[in-house]
């Protein structure tokens, strides 16, 4: 009923409405510092946990009136970067001894800030479950005249919202593993010609002095073609041994050991295999892939360790054996179907063994699976996600891939998935104050309990996010208590307990909602919701979700509120509008299925800043840039300027924006564009090849070459990916890849922002 | 008369049959929510579960067609009725396809009140029909 009536497609501009105000203009700042309505003693950093809103509503009504998820995402190994720790403090490590991890001997709450110490500090309350626990003698400690520890400040646990725990024996059920790293290469004639492989080597050699674990660290590999081939890598031997295995129905392993070995002992023999291979394979003329045979020997190497398997892939797997006969893959794709209900047929699995190869061998043994997909056509990624979706993986998808366009970028990627902070044989658990409840999660995940996420691998790059619902039909406390505890094994070697804690107040008033609400946490909540619910149904159920909760959540407030609507709740509609017009859910037929399969896996995992980027991306003009923008500040900090109108009403012909998705820039050159400018930033006279070329901005040493490229650096810096930059002309064939950021415009399936803000107001008159 | 009473004791042998494989379902339902089992193993004790289940009630929904058939009465009329719809719902499943238990799904929002829902649904009829077969064998003896 909320969007009856209501068709996307553009009618026109009505009589301007006051209902609602102006429509706010879009956000200026590049990223924009998150809400923080709480009081920040002993909460967690925004960086670590945030919630869509900082207010709970006091009875499950109000909830249910406020439409909008009231969701916790967390991104817990979220650590500060270089060149942010001189401003972010690490996070504290504690270390409880003797007296083991402090907790409530209830619900098993860890300790945090907002327990209360009683009876002179011999007991303390769990602030979850009410309990008085005892405190232990080790831990214990005088009161002073507030009630407070006198070594409160003493202790990170008690004044930090994020604190790690070393975790003692009993949180142990093996040896904390080793970083353990499985390359499985595909071998086939298209892998050598495209310049997958030999990218694929010298990515992994300049990345082996780095990976994480130092002595502990084990590698191996295997590569796969119509056979698979295993390598020993023992350190006794002067050069790698190859062993090809052509048995693809009962793969098995040629040796019971050195397949996978110590990297520090075996590093010259792996150098030497990466030096090798490209050419060993370079006549290479089989088509044909084993991809799934490769899988399941992968998995038996690992399956008593555990790590990280990386899965290289150049053509649709072909050749199965027995035990893998359903993982075949045909090519479905059918493009008559995309932009039609039917589409969602070609985002679900159309066999379910790489689902139950994640679930059943993969999760249980610890193995995390990353992908990437460099395909030249159809790579039927709905049937490959699963395996990284389920083990908290990752899938990288380079359609047609071209090493000599798209290696840097390949070798950037490659090099942070082996780099890149990690955790292995982790799980969280999600704890909130009794009243409410963990009620669904959202993204990439494994739900191995009500609660608990089993994630055999947790990365920098990974955030979570699940929903509360209300237990009880009112809440009497004034606060409710979220706390998110990861146990994980660092590549040190040492397992930890990573807890963060909000304490967010409990309100009647449904106002309070909303004015505590965080527009961009919400959107990433209901981005990963709709993403769910197109891959279970039809995208435009996922679309007419994404508008329905934007409709009745200012219905509710227009119902409920006689004061104009908050900053924060008055971006809900221009980032509903970015959600709809987004590749993941957007309607027509313009994106592919594998692309949105790929686009779909990565925003499970987003963050809140990469999926603000995603939804509303930042737009810099270049040929205005202010005097300060791309200089540094006196702490070293590049200035970013201010970002621009996604409308195509702001672009000026004679101008270059540069556009920052989170996933790639774009930089659009208009039809006028003075030469000279060109020349200072590309070294080219003319635009006339630059139309979707993607370009590597040369280092000139002109004054608007040094301060882009301070920017470029700055805004690569932040991203996860390696942010290729495509340049799109004015008028060329590829501006259609570019007008489909402009969030602002109108398009064939979707009204522009002026027009849906009044149609809104309208409705909600 | 002779296979009157066999085909009595066969339904009701059948019936407790049905009885315990729903026993065995709402254990080991109850272990997942206990956390003495994890959801993986679970979806595969299920999934291994429903064949057996499904030809099971498809032996007895012949057995009782054929009692309905030979010998009519309101007993047996009431107990095709509700075999048929029984027997109808599981084999929908199958040709559907829905009749797997997704390991993912199974700490989702719906899955616990579809499972319970399942469950009371075959203890309504397996019980039901329990007492109905019970009454039937007494009178064929």
């Amino acid at each position: 009923d909320a969007v009856a009536g209501m068709s996307l497609g553009g009618k026109g501009a009505a009589a301007p409405v006051r209902v609602l105000g102006d429509a706010p203009a879009p956000p200026e700042q590049w990223i924009a510092p998150p809400v923080v309505s709480l009081p920040p003693e002993g909460q967690a950093n925004p960086r670590y946990m945030q919630c869509s809103t900082y207010a709970i509503p006091s009875s499950g009504s109000v909830a249910q009136k406020y439409a909008l998820p009231i969701s916790v995402i967390v991104h817990p190994l979220n650590d500060p970067r270089p060149d942010e720790r001189g401003t972010v403090a690490p996070v504290p490590v504690v270390n409880f001894g003797a007296c083991g991890v402090i907790r409530c001997r209830r619900c098993r709450t860890y300790i945090n800030p907002f327990v209360s110490f009683l009876d002179a500090g011999r007991r303390w309350r769990c602030n979850v479950c009410g309990l008085l626990n005892e405190v232990h003698a080790d831990y214990y400690c005088s009161l002073d005249a507030n009630g407070r520890r006198r070594d409160n400040l003493d202790r990170p646990e008690l004044n930090h919202g994020v604190v790690e725990f070393v975790a003692p024996q009993d949180y142990m059920v093996r040896p904390p593993q080793p970083p353990c790293f499985l390359f499985v290469i595909d071998v086939s004639s298209r892998s050598v010609q495209s310049g997958m492989l030999r990218e694929i080597c010298a990515a992994a050699d300049a990345a082996l002095d780095n990976l994480p674990g130092g002595e502990r660290t084990q590698i191996g590999f295997v590569t796969f073609d119509g056979s698979l081939h295993y390598y020993n890598l023992k350190s006794s031997l002067s050069e790698p041994q190859m062993l090809a295995v052509a048995d693809l129905d009962e793969p098995f392993l040629p040796l019971p050991s050195d397949l996978l070995v110590n990297l520090q002992e075996s590093k010259h023999l792996a150098r030497s295999l990466l030096a090798k291979l490209p050419s060993l394979f370079a006549n290479s003329i089989v088509g044909d892939s084993a991809m799934a045979p490769a899988l399941q020997s992968a998995c038996a190497m690992m399956q008593h360790i555990g790590g990280k398997i990386l899965l290289f892939q150049s053509v649709m797997p072909t050749l199965t054996g027995k035990s893998s006969a359903t993982a075949a893959l045909r090519a479905r794709e059918d493009t008559k179907l995309l932009g039609t209900e039917k589409e969602s047929v070609l985002l679900m699995p159309s066999t379910d063994w790489f689902k139950t190869l994640a679930l059943e061998v993969c999760s249980k043994n610890q193995i995390s699976v990353d992908i990437f997909s460099c395909c030249e056509h159809y790579a039927d990624l709905a049937n490959l996600v699963p395996l990284c979706r389920y083990t908290n993986g990752q899938l990288w998808h380079y359609p047609n891939f071209d090493a000599a366009r798209d290696g840097d970028s390949f070798r950037a990627d490659l090099g942070r998935a082996l780099t890149r902070q990690i955790g292995f044989e982790a799980v969280i658990r999600i704890r909130a104050s009794s009243g409410i409840r963990i009620s669904a999660f959202h993204g990439n995940h494994y739900l191995r309990g009500a609660d608990l996420l089993a994630l055999p691998t947790v990365d920098c790059d990974k955030a979570f996010c699940c929903d509360l619902a209300h237990e009880e039909q009112s809440i009497t406390s004034s606060h409710i208590l979220i706390q998110c505890a990861l146990l994980y094994t660092t590549s040190d070697g040492e397992r930890r307990i990573r807890v963060s804690n909000l304490n967010v107040p409990v309100t009647n008033n449904l106002a309070d909602l909303y004015t505590a609400l965080d527009a961009r946490a919400t959107m990433n909540v209901l981005i990963k919701s709709s993403i769910e619910q197109a891959q279970l149904t039809k995208i435009t159920d996922a679309r007419s979700r994404l508008q329905t909760a934007c409709v009745n959540a200012l219905k509710t407030y227009r119902i409920m509120c006689a004061t104009p609507l908050p900053e924060q709740a008055a971006l809900l509609p221009l980032l509903t509008l970015a959600a709809l017009k987004n590749a993941a859910v957007r309607d027509g037929a313009d994106v592919r299925a594998d692309e949105r399969s790929a686009i779909m896996m990565q925003v499970g995992s987003m963050p809140i800043f990469m999926t603000t980027s995603f939804l509303m991306p930042s737009i810099f003009a270049i040929h205005r840039l202010l005097e300060t923008d791309g200089g540094t500040e006196v702490d070293g900090a590049v200035v970013m300027p201010a970002s621009g109108r996604l409308s195509a009403e702001a672009l000026e012909a004679h101008g270059v924006y540069l556009v920052d998705n989170g996933l790639c820039l774009l930089m659009w050159i208009g039809k006028n564009v003075h030469h000279q400018l060109l020349l200072d930033l590309l070294n080219l006279p003319s635009a006339d090849r630059l139309d979707g070329a993607k370009v590597n901005l040369p280092q000139l040493q002109t004054e608007l070459s040094i301060r882009v490229n301070r920017i470029l650096r700055r805004i690569r810096e932040l991203r996860p990916t390696s942010l290729p930059l495509y340049t799109v002309r004015q008028g060329g064939a590829a501006e259609a890849r570019f007008s489909a950021l402009l969030v602002e415009d109108r398009t064939l399936t979707t009204m522009s922002y002026g027009e849906w803000w009044q149609t809104l107001a309208r409705q909600l008159q | 008369m002779g296979l009157e009473i066999t085909i009595g004791v066969l339904l009701f042998f059948g019936n407790i049959a049905v009885l315990a494989l729903l026993g065995y379902k709402v254990v080991k339902f109850s272990e997942l929510e206990e956390d003495y089992q994890n959801p993986t193993d679970f979806a595969k004790d299920m999934n291994k579960v429903f064949p057996f289940e499904l030809g099971l009630l498809g032996v007895l929904f012949s057995l009782q067609t054929f009692n309905t058939l030979t010998g009519f009465s309101w007993l047996h009329l009431a107990l095709f009725v509700i075999h048929s719809c029984y027997f109808g719902y599981h084999m929908k499943l199958y040709t559907d396809n829905k009749w797997k238990v997704d390991p993912a799904a199974v700490w989702g929002n719906h899955f616990k009140d579809k499972m319970k829902k399942s469950m009371f649904i075959g203890l309504a009829f397996a019980g039901s029909c329990f007492f109905l077969y019970l009454y039937n064998m007494i009178r064929v003896l």
